[in-house]
C-alpha cells in the first residue's frame, strides 16, 4: 500500500491539478484499459444472452418445449442457466478486480493523496457555488477556481 | 372461507400480534440509530459504516418488496413459467449496477445520483433535471408499493368485503394500512434516515429469507424433495397442463386468428425484458445504497452479496409458487385475489396444515403474513429517503440555495420532505387504491431505464457529454416513457384499463421501454452535439476519481 504518507499537506487545488495530469498517465490508462477491456466485453455478452433468453421465450416456443428429460424442458434449463452466468460474471468480475485492478487503483489513490473530492459539487464556482455544502467547502471553492 | 377464517380467529389475533412487534422493534432501531443520525452524511449514507454483508441485505432487501415475493410467487402460481422469467430480468439487471455502476458511483459522488451526474456540467438545470427524474420515479414506484400494501394488509387480515374485524370493513382496512404504512415510513426516515432505515431492511431481508426458506424446506417435504413430483402436480392442477411450464400464458401472449395482437404482445415481452435488466441500475433508491459503504471494493462486496441473496430468493420463489399451484390450487388463489397475491401466505397455511393441522396453519401463515408486512415497510422507507434526500441535497441545497445550505439545515429540510412527500404519497395511494396500478412498477423501471442509466454512463465514459445533453437526456427519457404509458392500453381503451369509457390509446404496448430507452439516449446525443461546452479537465478528474478512489468520501468515524 501507500509507500510514502499521503501528501495530507497539498493544497486542493494542487490535489485537483495532480488528479486531472493522472489522466493521461501510463499507469492510470492502463488501469482504465483493464476495467474497459473487461467490463464492456462482458456487459455486451450477458446483456446479449438474456436478450436470446427472452427473444426465444417470445419467438422459438417450440424449442423451449421441447423436454429434455422428466418435468425438464429447455425453458426451465436456459433460465436457471441465466441464474448460473449471473452468479459467474459476478465470481468472476470480482476475481479480476482483485488481480488486475485493485493494485493499481491503490497505488495510483495513495500517489495521489487524500484530499477530498467535491462529491460532485460541479465546476461554476460563482453561479451554482460550493454544492457539496459545508464541511468541504473550503476545498470546493479553490477546486472551483481551478476548473476554470 | 377466508385466509385468516379458516385458521380461526386466533390465527388473525396471532397475525396481528407479530405486526405489533415488528413495528415495536424497527421503532427502537429507529430511535436508537436517530441519536447517531447528526450530519448529512448520516443522514442521507447513514455513516458510510455499512458492511459489505450488511449493505447486501439492505438491497436485497429494498428490492425484495412486497410486490417481489408476493406478486412474483402469486404470478408462478397461476401462470407458471412467465412468472419466473420475470423474476430473471430482475436477477441479471444486477450485473449492469456490478460492472458499471456500483463502485465507480461510490467512488466520485457524494449522497446522490445527480452528484455524479452534475460533475462536469452546469449544476442547477442537471440536478434539477435529476431531482425531477428521482422523484418521478421513485414516488411512482412508491404509490404501486402503497396502494398494494393497503390491499394486502385488508387480504392479510382475511377482512372479506361485508366482514368487519376489530370495527374495520375491508375498504377501512385498506385505508387504514395505506396510513399506517405511510405514518411508519414517515417515522423510520425523519427520525432513524438512511441508517435506521437500513438496520430496518437488514432485519426485514433476513426475516424475508428465512421464511422463504421455511416454506420452501416444508413443500419440498410433502413432495419427499422430489422437485419433477411438485412439477407435475403443479402443471396437472393449475388446468394448462405442460404449457404451465413453458412460457407463454402470461407474456407474449399469442392470440389466435390475431396476428397484430400477437406481435404485440410478444414486443411488450421484449420491451418489458429491457426495461427491468437495464432499470435497476438507474434506480435512485438501489443507486444511493452503494454510497452507505465505506469504499468501492465494499461497494462491490455488497452487489455480489445482493446478487447472492436475491438469485436465490427468486430460485425459492419458482418452489413457493409451484407449490401453490400444487397444494392451494388456482381456484382457491384466484378466489382470494385475482392476481394472486396471496398465494405464499395460502401456501404457508396450507403446508401448515399439512404437516402439523390447523395449529401449525395458523402460526405459518401468521409468519409469513407479518414477512410480507415487514417486506412493505423496508421497500416503502428506502424509496421514501431516496426522494427525501434528492429533494434536500440536489433540489433545495444546490439549486435554491446555490450549495450555501450549512449541513443542519440540508439535513432539516432532508426531515421535512421525507414528511411532505410522506404526507402527499398517502393521500395520493388512498385515492388511487380502487385503482390498478401494478402497471407503475414497471413504468418507474422504463423511466429509470430511459432517463437515469444512460445519463449516468454517458457522464462517466463519453468525453464530449455535457450539460444540454445530460438535461435533454433526463427530460427526453423520462417524457417519452410516462407519454407513452398515458396512451398504452394501461390506462385506456383496453379491460383492465385505468381509465373505463374511454379509448385514447395508440401506442400498442403496456411497456414503453423498447421506444423511451432509444429515444431517452438519441435525446442525450442530439442534445450533447448540439451544444458546444465541453470540459475536458472537470471530465478527466471525474474518471480518474471514479476509477482510483482518489478524494472519495469516507465513513464517518463517530
Amino acid at each position: 500500500m501507500p509507500t510514502e504518507p499521503p501528501p495530507q499537506s497539498r493544497s486542493p487545488k494542487e490535489a485537483t491539478d495532480r488528479r486531472v495530469a493522472m489522466h493521461t498517465d501510463p499507469r492510470f490508462l492502463e488501469l482504465k484499459r483493464r476495467l474497459l477491456v473487461f467490463v464492456f466485453p462482458m456487459s455486451v455478452a450477458f446483456l446479449a444472452w438474456y436478450l436470446l433468453y427472452v427473444l426465444m421465450s417470445a419467438y422459438a416456443r417450440g424449442v423451449m418445449s421441447t423436454v429434455l428429460f422428466g418435468t425438464v424442458n429447455v425453458a426451465l434449463v436456459f433460465g436457471v442457466l441465466q441464474f448460473v452466468s449471473t452468479f459467474g460474471i459476478a465470481v468472476l468480475y470480482s476475481r479480476y478486480a482483485n488481480r488486475r485492478l485493485d493494485g493499481l487503483a491503490d497505488a495510483l489513490r495513495a500517489e495521489l493523496g487524500d484530499a477530498p473530492g467535491d462529491g460532485g459539487a460541479g465546476r461554476d464556482g460563482t453561479d451554482a457555488g460550493p454544492g457539496a455544502g459545508p464541511g468541504s467547502a473550503d476545498q470546493t471553492d479553490a477546486q472551483n477556481g481551478a476548473a476554470r | 372461507m377466508t385466509l385468516a377464517q379458516e385458521a380461526g380467529s386466533s390465527g388473525r389475533t396471532l397475525t396481528i400480534l407479530l405486526f405489533l412487534a415488528m413495528i415495536a422493534v424497527t421503532l427502537v432501531i429507529t430511535i436508537r440509530a436517530g441519536r447517531q443520525t447528526k450530519s448529512a452524511t448520516d443522514f442521507h449514507s447513514g455513516g458510510r459504516g455499512f458492511s459489505g454483508v450488511q449493505n447486501g441485505f439492505a438491497i436485497g432487501s429494498d428490492y425484495m418488496s412486497a410486490a417481489s415475493f408476493l406478486g412474483i410467487a402469486g404470478m408462478i402460481a397461476l401462470y407458471g413459467y412467465d412468472g419466473f422469467l420475470y423474476s430473471i430480468g430482475f436477477l441479471v439487471a444486477w450485473l449492469v449496477a456490478l460492472l458499471l455502476v456500483a463502485e465507480l458511483l461510490r467512488n466520485s459522488g457524494r449522497f446522490t445520483m445527480a452528484d455524479v451526474l452534475s460533475y462536469r456540467m452546469n449544476q442547477r438545470p442537471v440536478r434539477t433535471a435529476a431531482a425531477v427524474s428521482t422523484m418521478t420515479v421513485s414516488i411512482f414506484y412508491l404509490l404501486a408499493q402503497m396502494v398494494g400494501a393497503g390491499a394486502l394488509i385488508a387480504l392479510l387480515l382475511g377482512i372479506e368485503p361485508g366482514e368487519t374485524y376489530l370495527g374495520m370493513s375491508a375498504d377501512t382496512a385498506k385505508i387504514m394500512g395505506i396510513v399506517i404504512v405511510g405514518i411508519l415510513m414517515i417515522v423510520y426516515v425523519t427520525f432513524g434516515g438512511m441508517k435506521g432505515t437500513t438496520w430496518v431492511q437488514i432485519i426485514k431481508a433476513g426475516m424475508l429469507m428465512g421464511g422463504a426458506l421455511l416454506l420452501t424446506v416444508l413443500v419440498l417435504a410433502v413432495y419427499d424433495f422430489d422437485l419433477g413430483s411438485l412439477m407435475n402436480d403443479a402443471a396437472n392442477a393449475s388446468g394448462a397442463g405442460q404449457s404451465f411450464l413453458e412460457p407463454g400464458l402470461r407474456y407474449g401472449v399469442e392470440v389466435p386468428g390475431d396476428a397484430l395482437q400477437t406481435l404485440w404482445n410478444k414486443l411488450d415481452l421484449i420491451s418489458l425484458g429491457l426495461a427491468l435488466v437495464l432499470g435497476t441500475a438507474g434506480l435512485p433508491h438501489v443507486l444511493i445504497r452503494f454510497y452507505t459503504v465505506p469504499d468501492a471494493k465494499t461497494a462491490r462486496a455488497s452487489v455480489n452479496w445482493g446478487i447472492g441473496l436475491i438469485g436465490s430468493f427468486y430460485l425459492m420463489t419458482l418452489v413457493l409458487g409451484f407449490g401453490a399451484a400444487a397444494l392451494v390450487g388456482r381456484e382457491a388463489i384466484t378466489a382470494q385475489d385475482a392476481a394472486g397475491n396471496t398465494a405464499a401466505p395460502q401456501l404457508a397455511e396450507a403446508a401448515g396444515d399439512h404437516f402439523g393441522g390447523s395449529g401449525l396453519a395458523a402460526v405459518l401463515l401468521a409468519i409469513i403474513a407479518a414477512v410480507a408486512f415487514a417486506a412493505i415497510l423496508s421497500t416503502v422507507a428506502g424509496l421514501m429517503i431516496a426522494s427525501s434526500s434528492s429533494l434536500a441535497h440536489d433540489f433545495y441545497n444546490s439549486v435554491l440555495r446555490k450549495g450555501r445550505a450549512s449541513e443542519g439545515e440540508e439535513v432539516k429540510v432532508a426531515r421535512m420532505s421525507a414528511f411532505g412527500v410522506g404526507a402527499v404519497a398517502i393521500v395520493l395511494a388512498i385515492f388511487a387504491q380502487s385503482l390498478n396500478v401494478a402497471f407503475l412498477v414497471a413504468l418507474a423501471f422504463a423511466m429509470a431505464a430511459s432517463a437515469n442509466l444512460p445519463t449516468l454512463l454517458l457522464s462517466l465514459f463519453w468525453k464530449r457529454f455535457n450539460t444540454r445533453g445530460a438535461v435533454a437526456g433526463i427530460y427526453g427519457g423520462l417524457i417519452s416513457a410516462v407519454v407513452l404509458v398515458l396512451f398504452s392500453p394501461v390506462v385506456s381503451g383496453s379491460e383492465k384499463a385505468l381509465v373505463t369509457g374511454a379509448d385514447f390509446a395508440w401506442f400498442p404496448l403496456a411497456n414503453p421501454g423498447l421506444v423511451s430507452i432509444p429515444l431517452g439516449l438519441l435525446c442525450a446525443v442530439v442534445g450533447t452535439l448540439t451544444s458546444g461546452e465541453r470540459d475536458a479537465r472537470r471530465f478527466a478528474e471525474l474518471q480518474v476519481r471514479a476509477l482510483t478512489g482518489a478524494g472519495a468520501e469516507k465513513a464517518s468515524t463517530h
